[in-house]
């Protein structure tokens, strides 16, 4: 389990601001972001169910490979094994450099 | 026949179980030190990778190794199946026999850490399902984790495990019960040969990191299925653990309960045995059916040997996403790529996936996408995870794929709705009269229709996913494409790739626009007629289209004179949808013509403040500038409008780079009169109109299905009256906040349906007079004039005809006389919005809060039309008139008559 804090970047870019993620739900690797209008949340992509990474987005819906767990885009779980909320990162942007630092 | 039976049996079987399942460990354990050799634990994932593409004899061992263990598993199960079957007295130990039981845990332990090994998606998914349950053991369960797996990511601690501690485990413990670890060697001879077969035959899985489906190791589906029911999967623990307690006990157990116990762990595993069969072949992406069950098999990998003279001239095996992948083997150094998509950096199968693997042509290319971005597979091509995820969800949603307002208009001309409004998607369409309509006539106009043929986008496509606006084929790609048409695939080496990219032409939307409301056409000042070529001698007026419709020169629109782009306009949300679902095109249209053309301080929005998306169109296309307009509705950027540093407003053309300066409006059209206008309301050219059109139904016409792309029998069947290219007519748009906003209008659906052949009954014909919000794209420097709407039949709503203002013994009267006969359904002339002083008060607009001007505002219209049919409209009173008409009237001299009603 990675307790660490991360440094993130998109499709090879780093991200620097909240302009930069995508609207609506996005995955990228070890986060989930859903972000709406300017607020931003972050998820832990790790299913609560048993740990898979989700790496899915059906219909607003966030969806595991492994036994089929369905999020919405509050992290609560909406169908399949799951019952527990995905954990919500806290994160900051870094002031001196304005990458975004979230805290696995 | 029993005794065939017992001889295939013997075949197959032959030897002892126990002994099969020696066999099978003693290749998988030489097999496995073949492989420790080129296998990396710090690059698990590459090396693996690197055996299977550029190794073949590695690849075959590899294979070997597979699948031996799966048969080491399986004959050890039989094995173990033999103690409970036969009735014979136990000859084990309890000691010996509790460390077999053991031993089944450390089987399952080496088959799952070999699994967990080759470091692909679904090994590091499995390995977080079983971090997951070993964790969730009361009190111990962090320590045997640690003990079992190590730390997340690294795979040292289960490599050690996999090949020492666990696997001299099995060994001691089959020494310890069988008093041997050698077989005859008819049996270890047989055993290679079948193992290597299967080898030979099927290639043992690495998952592509790319394909959304995850699977366990195939005696683990079952498992994973039984774990979706399971909200608290740690008990899936305690019941493995009471198996295992049960097996223990089982030799103890008196006679009459034996037979019981057996008959229920028949039971158990054949329900077990159908739900691998289930979670192999019929679960699919995001734990959905799928039926295409084939796709699950392994593939062949019959050439995998024979191929190698390839590698012998292959130095490097290129790295694309942090994984090998062999297509670039053979499709090296091909050209034309955008930077974006350069193979280098995404390799090829994140976009045509197939099989990364291989470097037989056959078996790399199984499952390969040909034309990749079409709507149904994006999300395993563009729309992948890495790629552009975003896009991929919110492309479903626009309305240029759902074709929302199209099928509720024509649902509610056939009457199927009450109006038409609501939330439609064109694949939703089945098969009423209006879907039929609808797949005879439109139905291929949507961006989900896929693109089936190689080529560039053409007049004649429609569609065609993300490749509608990005593809574009270089001279040379063309050129290589047109000798794909004359020789053989295999005797080319493909060289030109055609381009992914912003490099959006007006080409592109030119087929399904230059349909319908004719924008695209309207643009470039092409009106449709009904003239074939044949018709036409001098050519310098008309011109011919791809798809043989003749088409009448007019006035462009200024901006295409200047050289602009459809997509100078129209940003990337408008197209590809901003992740809403809309009813109507101009609720997901964004951009408005004041956005560009202002009074006052421009509305800005700093580089820094951007969104991901027009960030990403900034650097892509390398503007320097740092500060943009922003589009009124959205506050989004216009991402090729600029101030300058000399203040000034300015458009980039996105393709040509050619600076345009942006004008603001001119002073009169801001004055009080005309506040409530939009600004195509005068500066519109033309419009192109049709009027009288029928439609019917012939049972046994045979048409083409626009939508499921096939030739049916029974057609919709519309003839057109004739064709205009005129000044649009005004109408209302009651906004939001209860005001209304004048805009331009043309016929919409002006038509009369023939509905009896269709539902074989005797049934009256419909006939809807709707017209439609236009958006004429011909736009001009110079607004109409006044008299072009105050003493116009056309604009106001009549049609077309002689609007006379007749002054009589001091009494002012209008009068109207149409040009067209009066339509047999409804009375009104043919191209008629509303009667002559008609207040109408049925719907009469394609939307529900639009409407021709009621009689007050006719009235109104028509009085200013009065002063107009005297005073010139560039007069001191008239242009005075446009600030405070109504004082004006009150201060009229006796010369003016008003007209009476
Ligand atoms: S781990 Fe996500 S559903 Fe089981």
């Amino acid at each position: 389990m990675i307790k660490d804090h991360k440094r993130f970047g998109i499709a090879n870019r780093e991200l620097r601001h909240i302009n930069d993620i995508p609207n609506g739900l996005s995955i990228q690797d070890e986060v989930i972001f859903f972000k709406k209008e300017n607020a931003l949340k972050i998820y832990s992509s790790r299913c609560t169910h048993l740990g898979c990474k989700i790496n899915a987005i059906e219909e607003n819906e966030l969806v595991c490979p492994c036994h089929g767990s369905r999020y919405n885009s509050k992290g609560e779980p909406v169908k399949g094994p799951s019952v527990k909320n995905l954990k919500q990162l806290s994160f900051e942007i870094d002031k001196s450099t304005n990458e975004l630092v979230i805290q696995l | 026949m029993i005794n065939t039976y017992q001889k295939i049996k013997k075949f197959i079987f032959f030897d002892t179980y126990g002994m099969i399942s020696l066999a099978n460990f003693l290749i998988c354990a030489v097999s496995g030190i073949f492989l420790a050799l080129v296998y990396d634990v710090n690059n698990a994932y590459d090396s693996v990778s690197l055996i299977m593409i550029s190794n073949p004899m590695g690849s075959f061992m590899r294979n070997i190794h597979y699948w031996s263990a799966q048969f080491f598993l399986i004959f050890s199960l039989l094995h173990l199946w033999e103690y409970f079957r036969t009735d014979k007295p136990f000859r084990l130990k309890r000691g010996v026999w509790l460390r077999v039981v053991i031993s089944i845990v450390f089987i399952f332990y080496v088959m799952i850490s070999g699994f967990i090994l080759k470091a692909d998606a679904d090994s590091e998914q499995a390995r977080r399902i079983i971090e997951s349950l070993i964790i969730s053991i009361p009190f111990t369960g962090e320590l045997l984790n640690f003990l079992f797996l190590g730390n997340e990511g690294d795979y040292q601690l289960i490599y050690v495990h996999h090949i020492a501690t666990a696997t001299i485990f099995i060994a001691v413990i089959i020494f310890e019960h069988a008093r041997t670890i050698w077989t005859k060697l008819p049996t270890i001879l047989a055993a290679i040969f079948i193992v290597a077969i299967f080898s030979w035959l099927f290639t043992a899985p690495l998952h592509d990191g790319l394909n959304p489906i995850m699977k366990g190791p195939w005696y683990f589906v079952g498992l994973q299925e039984i774990l979706h029911w399971l909200s608290r999967p740690g008990y899936s623990l305690l019941f493995i653990m009471l198996l295992l307690i049960a097996i223990y006990y089982f030799p103890l157990i008196k006679k009459p309960k034996v037979k019981l116990i057996r008959k229920s762990i028949y039971i158990l595993f054949i329900l077990y045995f159908i739900l691998t069969i289930i979670g192999y072949f019929f679960r699919g992406e995001n734990w959905k059916w799928r039926w295409e069950f084939w796709e699950a098999s392994t593939p062949f990998s019959l050439n995998i040997i024979s191929s190698d003279d390839i590698l012998k001239t292959t130095v490097t095996i290129p790295q694309a996403l942090n994984k090998r992948e062999s297509c670039l083997v053979c499709h090296d150094g091909m050209k034309g790529f955008s930077e974006a998509h350069n193979p280098e950096a995404i390799g090829c199968v994140s976009c045509h996936q197939g099989n990364a693997f291989s470097i037989d042509k056959d078996q790399a290319h199984k499952g390969m996408i040909l034309i990749p971005g079409n709507l149904a597979d994006a999300n395993r091509s563009c729309g992948t995870a890495q790629c552009h995820p975003d896009i991929s969800n919110r492309i479903h949603k626009s309305i240029l794929t759902t074709m929302s307002g199209v099928i509720s208009v024509d649902k509610y001309v056939f009457n199927e709705l009450e109006k038409p409004e609501g939330l439609f998607h064109v694949q939703d369409l089945k098969q009423t009269a209006a879907d039929n309509h609808l797949r005879d006539l439109c139905a291929n106009c949507h961006i989900g229709n896929p693109k089936t043929e190689l080529g560039p986008i053409t007049q004649l496509s429609r569609g065609g996913g993300c490749n509608a606006c990005h593809l574009n084929y270089s001279e040379e790609a063309k050129a290589e494409l047109e000798s794909l048409q004359k020789y053989k695939p295999d005797s080319i080496k493909y060289r030109f790739h055609p381009s992914l990219s912003l490099n959006i032409t007006n080409e592109h939307c030119f087929g399904c626009h230059s349909r319908s409301g004719r924008v695209a056409t309207s643009y470039q000042g092409l009106h449709e007629t009904k003239f074939r070529a044949k018709d036409i001698e001098d050519w310098s007026n008309y011109t011919e289209l791809e798809d043989k419709r003749v088409f009448e020169k007019m006035p462009e629109d200024i901006h295409h004179k200047a050289g602009m782009l459809c997509i100078d306009c129209h940003t990337s949300y408008e197209t590809m949808g901003d992740g809403s679902l809309h009813e109507h095109k101009e609720s997901q249209m964004q951009v408005n013509c004041k956005d560009c053309h202002f009074n006052g301080p421009a509305r800005t929005i700093l580089k820094s403040e951007l969104d991901f998306e027009n960030q990403k169109i900034i650097e892509i296309r390398e503007y320097a500038q740092n500060e943009f307009l922003t589009i009124q509705k959205t506050g989004k950027a216009l991402p090729n409008t600029f101030i300058n540093t000399d203040g000034v407003a300015q458009l980039i053309s996105k393709n040509s780079g050619k600076i345009l300066e942006l004008k603001s409006p001119h002073s009169e059209c801001t004055r009080n009169a005309h506040k409530n206008l939009s600004c195509e309301s005068c500066h519109t050219a033309w419009v192109p109109q049709c009027i009288g059109c029928h439609n019917s139904f012939e049972k046994e016409t045979e048409t083409y299905d626009l939508l499921d792309n096939k030739l049916i029998k029974g057609a919709w069947i519309e003839y057109a009256g004739e064709y205009f290219a005129d000044l649009p007519t005004l109408g209302i748009e009651e906004t939001n906040k209860m005001q209304n906003y004048i805009r331009t209008f043309a016929p919409g659906m002006v038509l009369s349906i023939d509905k009896s052949e269709y539902t074989n009954k005797k049934e009256k014909e419909s006939f809807h007079r709707l017209y439609a919000p236009t958006s004429g794209h011909t736009t001009m420097a110079k607004a109409r004039e006044c008299k072009s709407c105050h003493n116009h039949p056309l604009a106001i709503g009549y049609g077309r005809g002689k609007l006379e203002y007749i002054i009589q013994d001091g009494k002012g009267k209008w009068k109207f006389k149409a040009r067209f006969a009066k339509n047999k359904y409804d009375g009104l002339p043919e191209d008629a919005w509303i009667g002559f002083l008609e207040e109408c008060n049925d719907l009469r607009a394609t939307r529900t809060n639009m409407r021709p001007f009621n009689l007050e505002e006719q009235k109104n219209i028509l009085t200013v039309g009065a002063c107009l049919h005297c005073h010139n409209d560039k007069s001191t009173i008239m242009q005075k008139s446009l600030i405070d008409f109504d004082s004006l009237l009150k201060q009229l001299s006796e010369k003016c008559i008003l007209p009476e009603w």
